[in-house]
């Protein structure tokens, strides 16, 4: 990267609401979670305005499908409806499925990097509770080749995130029941996690292995194939917004101690599903490309897996999350389980991923969930955490995936 | 270690569901024990359905009384939870008493009764180890559970069950003290009470839903007082009321005095939700259609029911539906309509009463935050003063506005003991509808 790219702090929504039953719409969404990471990080209006003077403020939002969701497009364009401050402010909208806020992430970081801005607002929100469960399932179907694999299909991604389950089992000869007793362990831990996390949407639910295991009953049905509800993150409202600066603002602020960027990796993978794995079939890992994006953040940062000591992973699936665990590096692939089994990856553990909860825990509005993650990887850096803060963290790294793992975007930041 | 627990009354709609609770979070085996099986199996499908988990079916245990007293002596907690009846606990407590081993804790979860009262039934001992565990309905959602210590309750034992509430059970808890209604009640149906009377005054404006309509979910809670009256059910609310009123005497007693069509009500069994028709009443006519019907005070009977429509009520929904929260203080504090005005002096006197119970009843002013927020799921009293301006604005408008009912009360030393600020954000509560 040409110039460091800081982070100056953020904010996201409490993930439990529901925010058409609380009658709002989308503006009401994205100008709460603005206001309070302008709040968070000592912003102003006044200084949005005086910043855009010089043309030195830019913003990113990410969005899947608020077209269909919310009857609404343009949201580069939706901005100036907050506050009249982003008149004139140039804005950029992104979509990379449930990969959106990480591509607004990658922009906003180029776009800094490149010294064009000072600030950037980065942006990720997904209202998604407006249709009923069925025809969520569908339009979430967009983020695969819809034509072929998810039209007249219902529930199309828990079925593909299925497939990944079975390809990963064939993969690494794994004996499928301990295999599901470790992505039972996987959905326990992010629940619990999500208990430490004030804006996890299931801090209140129950969930313990046996119940994660009683796949198949009413409480817990199959959902596609190998994998039950307890596999799945949810159907989310919700928001998360960061600030990005240059080393000018910070130095301009007096900002001591900033985490910045550290690296990033970002891959496109075949489309297909099928593609994928037909390509895979040479490669000791499920998702190679998922892997590189990963390797490629390593390589920019000039950090090993040693020097991670939290990770934010993408648990749309269990599934997806088992696969990470090597593609992270923290074991070496088909060996997986290892992790699980030494509970490295807990809370507690040496390697613990997805202290907030991660998308089955803390919730998964697909637009928003890059920008999520990546508040809080900052958090954990920043000591900012919370409850759910691990101790002593110089680095932290986030994977989040597109589709069926198509878009593949990796941060880590440190200080 | 709480690994073992009985709940007594476990038939009941609270002693089903705290079962429930006490077996997946707690983890625990629990006896469910009641007076038939056949009430009992019931119980267990609320309580698996209550949480959502089929495998604690094999944690929970239905038995009658008549087979109770080795379980009962097995148990490290005793929850009971029967009928809100003084001599019908004292029975109960009769069968704890002979079974129960020296270090088991005893619970009561009880709404209404005095806990110093019912520790009476005990020995010195056992007096030690009794409590109140006051839990709310469905506990599932609501997390509010309230700690009532006896003046004999051992103090360790309080400081344990705490960490087992909150680190295990993942309870909100507060602290009460053993006062009529405790915290959570003792504000919650004041508020409802108090819409009860306006709607009475204002009858011939619309009665209750004129009342719903001008304190609706846009003033800080997902349903109207009068319709959660419904829910409730009226001769609950009535016995909770009437209790209060009876036990208690503070600046706001008046607001506990039962209204006379709700005495009517619930002696004609229109008790609400549960018997069908209550305050509100809905039937689908031979076409299909439903209708919505409300209760007529003036001339008690059903009537089509109305949705009011203010100015004042259309101009925050249609500003915090875009997430414009600043035009609920203006235009509470501004329009001064008749419909606005008795909305904002219902939100007044339930912030008012908020500080003062959770100062006297709570060990401070904040618990009635977290009483009312995990209890009832209404906006915190503390987390509204923010939405209406703040502490300092707040206060200069009440004084502003010489309400009667702040005559006896000294607004100063309620300034003094206010917190600046609620640990609550208050614009998921306010909804805009």
């Amino acid at each position: 990267m040409k110039n460091r790219v800081y982070i100056l702090g953020g904010s996201q929504t409490d993930f439990e609401r529901n925010f058409s039953k609380e009658g709002k719409n989308e503006l009401a969404l994205i100008s709460e979670v603005i206001d309070d990471a302008l709040k968070d990080t000592r912003l102003t209006y006044d200084d949005i305005i005086s910043l855009n003077k010089k043309n030195k403020i830019a913003c990113f939002v990410g969005n899947f499908l608020s077209e269909l969701y919310c009857n609404q497009g343009h949201l580069a364009g939706l901005l100036t409806l907050i506050n009249k401050a982003f008149y004139g402010v140039p804005v950029i909208r992104t979509e990379g499925a449930c990969a959106s806020g990480s591509l607004a992430i990658d922009c906003a970081m180029t776009k800094i990097s490149s010294g064009d801005y000072d600030v950037a607002i980065v942006l990720g929100w997904e209202i998604m509770k407006t249709v009923d469960s069925k025809i969520c399932g569908d339009y979430l179907g967009r983020a695969a080749y819809y034509d072929l694999e998810a039209k007249g299909i219902e529930f199309p991604f828990p079925k593909l995130f299925g497939k990944l389950a079975n390809e990963t089992t064939k993969k690494y000869n794994l004996e499928e029941r301990k295999y599901l007793n470790y992505l039972s362990k996987i959905s326990v831990n992010n629940y619990l996690n999500a208990k430490r996390n004030s804006n996890a949407q299931t801090r209140k639910w129950f969930m313990n292995y046996e119940q994660a295991n009683d796949r198949g009953s009413s409480t817990n049905p199959l959902v596609g194939g190998l994998l039950g509800v307890s596999d799945c993150s949810q159907v989310t409202d919700g928001a998360a917004c960061v600030v990005l600066c240059s080393k000018t603002y910070k130095d301009a602020k007096n900002i001591k101690r900033c985490p910045y960027i550290k690296g990033y990796g970002l891959r496109t993978a075949p489309m297909l599903f099928n593609d994928k794995m037909e390509e895979a079939r040479n490669s000791e890992y499920v998702l190679p490309w998922t892997r590189q994006a990963c390797v490629d953040a390593y390589k920019r940062a000039n950090l090993s897996v040693d020097d991670i000591d939290i990770f934010e992973t993408h648990d749309c699936f269990t599934s997806s999350e088992y696969v990470s665990i090597s593609a992270f590096s923290i074991t070496s692939p088909g060996k997986e389980y290892e992790a699980i089994e030494d509970e490295r990856i807990f809370f507690g553990g040496s390697k613990p991923i997805n202290p907030s909860g991660g998308l089955i825990g803390c919730g998964h509005p697909v637009g928003a969930s890059g920008v999520r993650m990546f508040l809080d990887i900052f958090k954990q850096v920043a000591n900012k955490a919370g409850k759910y803060q691990i101790k002593k963290v110089r680095n932290a790294m986030m994977l989040n995936i597109g589709g069926t793992a198509t878009t593949n975007c990796v941060f880590i930041i440190g200080r | 270690m709480i690994k073992t627990i009985a709940v007594l009354g476990a038939n009941g709609n609270m002693g089903s569901k705290m079962s429930a609770i006490f077996a997946c979070f707690g983890n625990a085996e629990v006896y469910m024990i009641g007076r038939s099986t056949v009430s009992l199996k019931k119980a267990m499908i609320d309580a698996k359905l209550s949480i959502r988990s089929d495998i604690i079916e094999k944690h929970l245990h239905i038995l009658t009384y008549e087979d109770a007293n080795d379980v009962i002596g097995r148990s490290d907690l005793i929850f009971e939870s029967v009928a809100e009846n003084m001599e019908i606990k004292k029975d109960i407590y009769e069968l704890i008493k002979s079974s129960i081993n020296d270090n088991a804790i005893i619970a009561t979860g009880t709404s209404g009764l005095s806990i110093n009262e019912l520790s009476k039934n005990f020995d010195n001992e056992q007096r030690k180890r009794f409590l109140g565990l006051h839990f709310f309905n469905p506990p599932y959602s609501m997390t509010l559970c309230e700690i009532i210590p006896s003046k004999y309750t051992d103090k360790t034992l309080i400081k344990e069950l705490k960490e087992y509430l909150i680190n295990v059970l993942y309870r909100s808890i507060v602290i009460s003290n053993d006062r009529p209604g405790f915290i959570a009640n003792r504000i919650g149906f004041q508020f409802i009470n108090m819409a009860m009377q306006y709607a009475e005054r204002y009858k011939d404006k619309g009665g209750i839903s004129y009342v719903d309509s001008i304190i609706g979910p846009f003033t800080g809670r997902n349903m109207a007082p009068l319709l959660t009256a419904d829910f409730v059910g009226l001769d609950i609310h009535k016995s909770i009321v009437d209790n209060i009123y009876i036990n208690s005497n503070d600046c706001f007693h008046a607001d506990f005095r039962v209204t006379n069509y709700i005495k009517e009500l619930v002696k004609s069994n229109k008790l609400g939700k549960k018997s069908g028709e209550g305050l509100y009443k809905s039937y689908v006519d031979e076409n299909g259609i439903k209708h919505n019907l409300v209760y007529d005070i003036n001339n008690n009977k059903y009537i089509e029911k109305t949705d009011y429509k203010f100015s004042f009520s259309n101009k925050i929904i249609n500003a915090v539906k875009f997430g414009k929260y600043d035009m609920f203080k203006e235009v509470l504090y501004e329009d001064n309509t008749l419909e606005s005005n008795i909305c904002l002096e219902m939100l007044v006197k339930y912030i008012i009463y908020s500080i003062i119970i959770g100062y006297k009843i709570g060990s401070k002013v904040e618990t009635a935050d977290d009483a009312m927020a995990s209890g009832f799921n209404w906006i915190p009293p503390m987390a509204l003063i923010e939405c209406l301006g703040g502490k300092k604005h707040f206060f200069n408008e009440v004084k502003k506005r010489n309400y009667t009912f702040m005559q006896n009360i000294d607004i100063d030393e309620l300034i003094k003991i206010c917190p600046e600020k609620s640990k609550y954000d208050y614009r998921k509560y306010i909804k805009a509808r």
